[in-house]
């Protein structure tokens, strides 16, 4: 089966800065859980905005499917960005109709249940909401696709460990097969168990691309013990 | 997608310019009913203050009406796609062009239907005004036509038909120039990273400036006309129907730029926090 995401010498260089991205090449398969690790400024967020389109790259391209970044990528990759996008004069339910209308792999049904399973009200004005709240809808909203590529920008750093417990066990069992998992994330230790591969990344270049289970072996250490080792000040 | 997106729009604007107009027409009602009273029967020394005052507030709540529209409008296209909304509109399967027109209808829409309101409202003040007052040789209601239409052909060289056709061309390509100017200065400005709101502001100002500089760059052949042989035999007319034209055809032409900064820069040079 081909790749799922193919980068090829992908740079991105911003106006009178350095290089945020520096000749990147890295290809994710399918079906896989893989955290996007790194330390502050390594180029993490840089890379996830390049592949959701919010960027165009200075060189190198991306490609989902087998195509370059576009309105067809963009329909096939569910993305859950730092920041809060909800618009504060909507409802829940709003939003949810939103993105019924503009995603046809949404499914209205699966994102109700969630909502109930947070008890979190439907009808609730998203301006009246915690912070914590919001960044529950967020996921909620884009678990509840049926993407090929969920690109999750720290998913769990806003909300307290119960909510923690569920949204990780919503990652694991809402994608399929064919669709892949890639995750950004300073909370390592709460993620580890989840992780199929890792991917290193340190001033805007690949440092590592493994899967945990080879890294436990060979080095004898916990994911978040090795990220340590390798990225120790 | 543009349908979709369009009916999104509307949905997140209607109630707030909805409320505005309402306003309007409230405002209009007062005017036409303090008309209708029997305020203005009684001689007094204050009844001259009251009537300009009452004139002078209400040109002004209809100035910051439209402002506010204008305003509101622009604060919308800024925050729904150069603030955290961005991420989502951003990342949605639709194209920058389908983000800015979805936008340019509402607002075109809004736009449109306050001008027409606050036109109704003072058309509406007048006639209250005309009806209580009256004007002696104005008794007959068609001779107010004839004297606007005297007046449109001595000043614009145009019948009052011509002209009403000549002003509302000129405002639909106006207001389109104007949604796209604010739209590219939002653009433009949000790349100054720290300071996207003061950045768009400063672009307005220097958008205005050129468009200033370009519309008295345009009357110049006009100007050595009059200056280098006599004064035009049409008179004054010809030198209005001029300038409009002008103004009409560097609108639509800036209306053209505009939008072209406006998606290039949201193609290429979006700049999310």
């Amino acid at each position: 089966m081909n790749p799922l995401v193919e980068i090829k010498g992908l740079s991105k260089c911003y106006e009178g800065k350095k290089m945020a991205l520096d000749n990147l090449n890295l290809t994710l398969p399918r079906g896989r859980i893989i955290g996007l690790l790194g330390p502050n400024g390594s180029g993490k967020t840089t890379l996830i905005k390049l592949m959701t389109g919010l960027l165009t790259p200075t060189s190198g391209s991306i490609t989902v499917n087998g195509t370059p970044i576009g309105i067809f990528t963009k329909s096939r990759i569910a993305y859950l960005p730092e920041r809060t996008y909800l618009q504060s004069n909507m409802k829940v339910n709003d939003m949810i109709e939103f993105f019924t209308e503009f995603y046809p792999d949404f499914r209205k049904e699966k994102a109700y249940e969630m909502l109930n399973a947070l008890g979190i009200e439907p009808k609730a004005s998203l301006k009246t909401l915690s912070k914590g709240t919001k960044e529950k809808v967020q996921l909620i909203l884009v678990m509840s696709r049926d993407a090929d590529l969920y690109i999750l920008d720290e998913p769990i750093a806003g909300v307290d460990p119960a909510a923690r417990d569920y949204i990780l066990r919503t990652i694991i069992s809402n994608y399929n097969e064919n669709a892949t998992v890639l995750l950004s994330t300073h909370l390592i230790t709460d993620i580890e168990s989840i992780l199929d591969e890792v991917v290193f990344i340190r001033y805007g270049q690949l440092v590592l691309y493994n899967s945990v289970d080879n890294i436990r072996e060979h080095f004898g250490k916990s994911i978040d013990a090795y990220f340590r080792e390798v990225f120790a000040c | 997608m543009l349908g979709k997106l369009t009916k999104f729009e509307f949905r997140a604007v209607n109630k707030v310019l909805l409320l505005i107009n309402a306003f309007t027409v409230l405002l209009t009602l007062i005017g036409c009913l303090t008309f209708a009273s029997p305020l203005w029967d009684f001689e007094s020394a204050y009844t001259g203050v009251l009537a300009m005052s009452s004139i002078l507030i209400y040109y002004i709540a209809i100035i910051a009406i439209s402002l506010f529209c204008c305003v509101y409008l622009a604060v919308r296209f800024y925050k729904n796609l150069y603030t955290d909304e961005g991420y989502l509109m951003h990342t949605l399967p639709v194209t920058p062009r389908e983000l800015i027109l979805s936008k340019t209808i509402a607002a075109f829409c809004w736009l449109l239907i306050t001008g027409l309101l606050i036109c109704f409202s003072v058309c509406a003040i007048l006639g209250s005004a005309y009806l209580k007052f009256g004007v002696e040789e104005f008794e007959d209601i068609s001779n107010v036509f004839f004297a606007l239409n005297d007046f449109t052909k001595e000043v614009y060289d145009m019948s009052l038909t011509g002209f009403c056709i000549f002003m509302i061309v000129a405002m639909v390509v106006g207001s389109f120039s104007s949604i796209f100017m604010i739209y590219a200065a939002i653009s433009v400005g949000q790349l100054m990273h720290k300071h996207k709101v003061l950045g768009s502001i400063c672009c307005y100002i220097g958008f205005y400036f050129i468009q200033q500089t370009l519309s008295m760059i345009t009357m110049i052949p006009y100007w050595v006309k009059i200056f280098t042989l006599d004064f035009p035999e049409d008179g004054l007319g010809s030198y209005m129907k001029y300038q409009l034209t002008i103004s009409i055809i560097l609108s639509a032409v800036l209306a053209v730029i505009y939008y072209i900064i406006t998606e290039y820069m949201m193609k290429k040079k979006l700049n999310l926090d």
